[in-house]
């Protein structure tokens, strides 16, 4: 008989948890996230000036300690390394001589000025009083040492900004570039090119000595970085004492941390917490417009990709802003290889927009019918069918809606999940969701050479087009501004004709915090984080 | 058999498992007229609501039906497991019987090759042979039917090695019967109701494996529905919309549990120690008069 009341026992708690969860679920709810994309973002309060900005003298309380999140850290923290720097820029330990701001601008850091004798020599002055966290002071011998050591270990560092040689005067830098290259000063702002004390016995790989707010006191990946801030920093010290800078890699953890108490600020954000972040009062959401693309690359190579109708109807049949809705504010909309936040032509584009009807005109004339009526097209007997491949799984969910969007004209995708991504090339991919970082060093050229010019390193598409060849080497010369937003627009409008790839969506950055921090500043960049102006209270 | 019939109509507690059994199953399989939207249709307009009069139970974060998908993921769901276990028991009746009744060489070969199945975990196994045949309903199928049968073929091993000591089935063979006729006469009728309880209780296990598997996104694919995938999908949406996992977790629980129940009502109506002896010569009487 107990076993029977057992059963019954069983079947009743399931019936009550079935209950209790739909009655719980209806009433926790928020309204759908349709309109996020257009809440004015919390950033707005924050915003300050170009320059990091002196903070408010520290009060006379007990020391201040900050709890800080970050999702990433390589093996090591030296900035030579791979982009490892990318970290100890997050941390504030180290800085570059010049930096991209918050509205994409290039302003001076280390380096307070330059001028340019010839087209491939920069003279560049190390500004005055600036020390490293070992109290050695920062002049352009210890810069050249420094910029020497990195390519000779990062190979990365001689072809991307093209320096040939260097040269130490004093507090003067000159360098000689390979060619006129008019992305230079941008090249310089990844934290690549950090400067640290290459004579400081400490070991770079763990306690690398730079100039930033925040000296190194103890590091271990993926885990923790500790930190304490330098009271002798050049433009003011930190507020604050100590940080912990926590390594959270899983978007929901790291907001459930916050939440807990256990951090108070973090950066980056998952879809599914921005709502309840922002309908909470106690936390406050900063926002950016980011610089990172989310892109369905196409292979040009394939047999119906290579037809520009074909190209041009998946980009028709997506309905971009149900695509942001979906993402739940992370994502803003994109349709051009550069982002709605940077600086080129992104509103005067003819970008790739929302068009059944113009997708179902590009399959007819590219000769696609269903001729088999199974809701999907032909041509010569064979189905117009791809395989889209991803590696972001937090965006399975948004090419579903994809795949379904594709499925209204016609085109049948097949979501191929893959564990690390790989390195693309015509033979390994049809479709395949990529996350690039347009405007790495808030500069263009970076991207067009690499993706879009004929042989790029990353133009695994196996696009060409004589165009764009031209415009980019065209860039290459051009130091003005103006010239390069010219060339760099001229090209994006070549790619769009050419409808080279899907531009999903471009990703907005975030930074989480409790109510006691003040003077949070959120880049379009994302290897800026801590910076001197942050404070916590209580 | 009619014995057990009778038996298990006068017995409640059966009798309330097995209706709300074949309710389960009958879900899925009416679900086109049951589901009140398309499971694989977007509604942009309305993305992750919590209720509406054209979505009872709210939408999911591309605004498909959650009721629909509910009902349409069951249809999944229940004919994987439907079909693993078709396979995996006819591979271990089959095997079984052969090592049970063949004996000798035969029995010990076959008993030692289900050893060597069994010493490996299954859902690592599966895991493992779906990684490497790249993830798709047809290899889920055919990767937790190659670990599954091990369970059948030992019972029905040990089930036919006592049947077959039982004097009727030694009257059977004195009385002429060939022996393809004495198995499917008078051995497997008498193995099957205990496979019965196995293969009830079976379902349960196979639906946790399933959705262990589509929650890792190893067996269903998007955009079809199915109660582990959306697992999945509604973790990030904890605490914005529990009712994402809160849903389909508890029709896998629910699930689980009546179809064990059912099996344990079940092993107590065919329990051993009540079944007259008398039918198995009644059996082989009636076989006797047919003759």
């Amino acid at each position: 008989m107990a076993r029977k009341h057992l059963k019954i026992l069983a079947l009743v708690l399931a019936a009550m948890m079935l209950l209790s969860a739909c009655g719980g679920s209806s009433g926790a709810e928020t309204p759908a996230p349709a309109d996020s994309g257009a809440k004015p973002a919390e950033s707005s309060q924050s915003t300050q000036a170009s320059q990091p900005a002196a903070p408010a003298a520290p009060a006379a309380s007990g020391p201040k300690h900050l709890n800080a999140a970050i999702y990433w850290t390589a093996a090591t923290i030296d900035p030579a390394v791979d982009y490892d720097g990318w970290t100890s820029c997050r941390a504030g330990i180290t800085e570059t001589l010049v930096w991209v701001n918050e509205n994409l601008e290039l302003k001076p850091l280390l380096a307070d000025s330059w001028e340019q004798p010839d087209p491939s020599t920069w003279v560049m002055h190390i500004r005055d009083g600036v020390t490293f966290h070992n109290g050695n002071a920062v002049d352009a011998a210890a810069c050249k040492a420094s910029l020497e050591r990195t390519m000779e270990i990062n190979s990365r560092a001689v072809t991307t900004a093209k320096i040939e040689s260097i040269e130490a005067d004093g507090q003067n830098l000159t360098i000689h570039t390979s060619e006129p290259f008019g992305a230079f000063l941008f090249c310089l702002s990844e934290p690549l090119y950090s400067i640290i004390d290459v004579n400081d016995p400490a070991d770079p790989a763990t306690n690398p000595v730079g100039t930033g707010p925040f000296k190194c006191l103890s590091f271990k990946a993926e885990e923790l970085i500790e930190l304490e801030a330098y009271k002798d920093y050049w433009n003011g010290a930190s507020p604050i004492d100590t940080v912990s800078l926590y390594v959270i890699s899983d978007d929901s953890t790291r907001a459930v941390a916050l939440q807990a108490g256990q951090i108070d600020m973090g950066q980056r954000i998952g879809a599914a917490d921005i709502e309840t972040l922002k309908n909470d009062s106690d936390y406050a959401v900063y926002e950016a417009s980011g610089t990172r693309l989310q892109v369905l690359a196409l292979n040009h190579t394939n047999q119906f990709l290579s037809d520009v109708n074909v190209r041009k109807a998946l980009a028709c049949c997506i309905n971009y802003d149900a695509m942001v809705a979906i993402t739940g504010g992370l994502y803003a909309v994109a349709g051009a290889p550069y982002p709605a936040s940077a600086p080129y032509g992104y509103d005067q584009l003819d970008r790739q927009h929302y068009d059944l009807e113009a997708a179902k005109k590009c399959l007819a004339d590219a000769g696609f019918a269903d001729s088999d009526g199974n809701g999907y097209l032909e041509k010569n007997g064979k189905e117009l069918a791809f395989t889209l491949g991803y590696a972001d799984k937090s965006l399975a969910t948004a090419l579903e809606a994809v795949q379904s969007m594709a499925k209204a004209v016609g085109i049948k995708l097949t979501l191929q999940p893959v564990d690390t991504e790989p390195d693309l090339n015509e033979d390994n991919f049809e479709i395949f969701a990529k996350n690039w970082q347009s405007l790495s060093t808030g500069d263009p050229q970076w991207m067009l050479d690499n993706m879009y010019k004929t042989g790029g390193v990353s133009n695994a598409a196996q696009y060409s087009n004589a165009t764009v060849d031209a415009l980019c080497d065209e860039l290459t010369g051009a130091f003005e501004f103006a010239d390069r937003q010219r060339i760099t627009i001229a090209a994006e409008e070549q790619i769009l004709t050419d409808c080279v790839h899907v531009y999903l969506f471009s990703k907005n950055n975030f930074v989480m915090a409790n109510n006691k921090v003040s003077g949070v500043t959120v880049f379009p960049i994302d290897y800026y984080f801590l910076t001197n102006t942050i404070d916590i209270n209580g | 058999m009619s014995y057990y019939v009778k038996k298990a109509l006068r017995d409640p507690q059966f009798m309330l498992f097995f209706c709300l059994a074949v309710i389960l199953i009958l879900i899925p399989i009416l679900a086109p007229w049951l589901a009140p939207n398309d499971p694989i249709e977007n509604d942009y307009a309305n993305l992750m609501i919590a209720h509406s009069d054209k979505y009872p139970l709210g939408t999911d974060q591309i605004g498909r039906c959650f009721l629909s998908r509910l009902i349409y993921g069951g249809r999944t769901s229940m004919l994987i497991v439907f079909i693993v276990i078709a396979i995996s028991a006819s591979i271990g009746i089959l095997l079984g019987v052969l090592a049970g009744y063949l004996g000798g060489k035969t029995d010990t070969f076959i008993t030692r090759f289900t050893d060597i199945v069994i010493a490996v975990p299954q859902t690592v196994f599966v895991i493992a042979l779906v990684s490497v045949m790249g993830p798709s309903l047809r290899n889920t199928i055919l990767a937790m039917s190659l670990v599954s049968w091990t369970e059948y073929c030992r019972v029905t091993r040990a089930l036919v090695l006592s049947l077959k000591q039982n004097t009727y089935v030694e009257e059977g063979r004195m009385a002429g019967m060939r022996e393809m006729r004495l198995v499917s006469r008078l051995i497997l009728p008498n193995v099957f109701p205990h496979l019965l309880v196995l293969i009830t209780q079976d379902i349960g296990a196979k639906l946790l494996t399933l959705s262990g598997l589509s929650l890792l996104g190893l067996a269903s694919q998007p955009p079809t529905p199915e109660w582990g995938y959306m697992l999945s999908e509604g973790r990030q949406f904890m605490q914005s919309a529990p009712r994402l996992i809160f849903l389909p977790g508890m029709t896998i629980v629910l699930n689980v549990i009546i179809f064990n129940l059912l099996g344990d009502s079940l092993r107590d109506i065919l329990d051993p120690r009540f079944i007259k002896k008398k039918t198995h010569r009644r059996q082989l009487k009636q076989w006797l008069e047919n003759t």
